[in-house]
């Protein structure tokens, strides 16, 4: 083979690749299409982070929950619905052996004192 | 259609740009992709590959550089990524072996172009990209400094060794 002038521009720009015809235009829906799946699998959140969502959600719920009874366990705590009437009604309603038990186990009790 | 229109459509609104940027990009980075792949199917697969690439990272062009520098670099990375996992396949032919790689869509009567080609696919991948983005495309060394992530100087000096090793190797196999 000869180097026309020992210059590679005098082989030209021409390729000896081809492609079928209408090739370009069918290429370029693949690849829209692809880029349009990419849309639509990147919009849909994947089963492993949706898992751990969920996790995270019912988490979430369970400590709600807790709170909720915690904080009325500490309401009930500091205001307790049992009165004093409650407590004498309750003593009337004692057979005599079981106030004497009572009277004689809590008499030194200072806080029944208190409420004399 | 200017790149300045493709990258305002693609800012507003990507599934109104990105079909812009496909109909002005498909044939230059085919053939980018197609001179150093070689293979019909494989280039198409990096062609894909590549503009799904382009759809992805869009949001990282900051437009610091051309968007035509931007496509080609990202074309050029996707087929040395993919013609170093084919050499590196236990059935790879040696290191290029042009003709080992060309499928029937390589007009291989074409005497003239085939042994450009052959000569240059004696060079490393990388230096085939600058050669031929220098002779095929011909943009200027700064641009390809750009594409192929190195110097002005660098892509020129690359290009004129590549040039030698091409006439040196076209010379050699027709006194054969």
């Amino acid at each position: 083979m000869n180097i026309p002038d020992n210059d590679l521009k005098d082989f030209g720009r021409r390729m000896p690749f081809n492609v079928p015809e209408g090739y370009f235009d069918s290429l370029s829906r693949q690849i829209l299409a692809s880029a349009e799946i990419e849309t639509v699998t990147a919009a849909t959140v994947p089963c492993q982070r949706r898992r751990f969502v969920g996790v995270i959600r019912r988490l979430a719920v369970a400590a709600s929950i807790a709170l909720v009874i915690a904080a009325v366990f500490a309401a009930v705590m500091r205001s307790p619905s049992v009165t004093f009437e409650d407590v004498e009604e309750v003593y009337s309603l004692m057979s005599s052996e079981d106030q004497n038990l009572i009277d004689t186990d809590y008499s030194d009790d200072i806080f029944l004192a208190l409420t004399e | 259609m200017t790149d300045n229109e493709i990258i305002a459509a693609m800012q507003t609104d990507i599934h109104a740009g990105f079909p812009m940027l496909v109909k002005a990009y498909t044939e230059p980075v085919y053939w980018h992709i197609r001179r150093m792949v070689v293979s019909f199917d494989d280039t198409q697969d990096v062609a894909q590959e590549t503009f799904l690439r382009i759809y992805r990272s869009f949001g990282s062009f900051r437009g610091d550089c051309k968007l035509s520098s931007w496509i080609y670099r990202i074309a050029t990375n996707e087929a040395l990524r993919f013609i170093e996992r084919r050499e590196a396949r236990p059935s790879a032919a040696s290191e290029g072996d042009f003709d080992a790689v060309a499928d029937e869509y390589v007009d291989l009567s074409d005497n003239l172009s085939v042994e450009l080609q052959r000569a240059i696919h004696t060079l490393p991948p990388k230096q085939q990209a600058v050669f031929n983005l220098r002779y095929f495309n011909e943009l200027d060394y700064a641009e390809i400094a750009e594409i192929v992530g190195s110097t002005a100087s660098s892509a020129k000096s690359s290009y004129h060794i590549a040039k030698e090793k091409i006439k040196e190797y076209i010379l050699n196999t027709s006194i054969r």
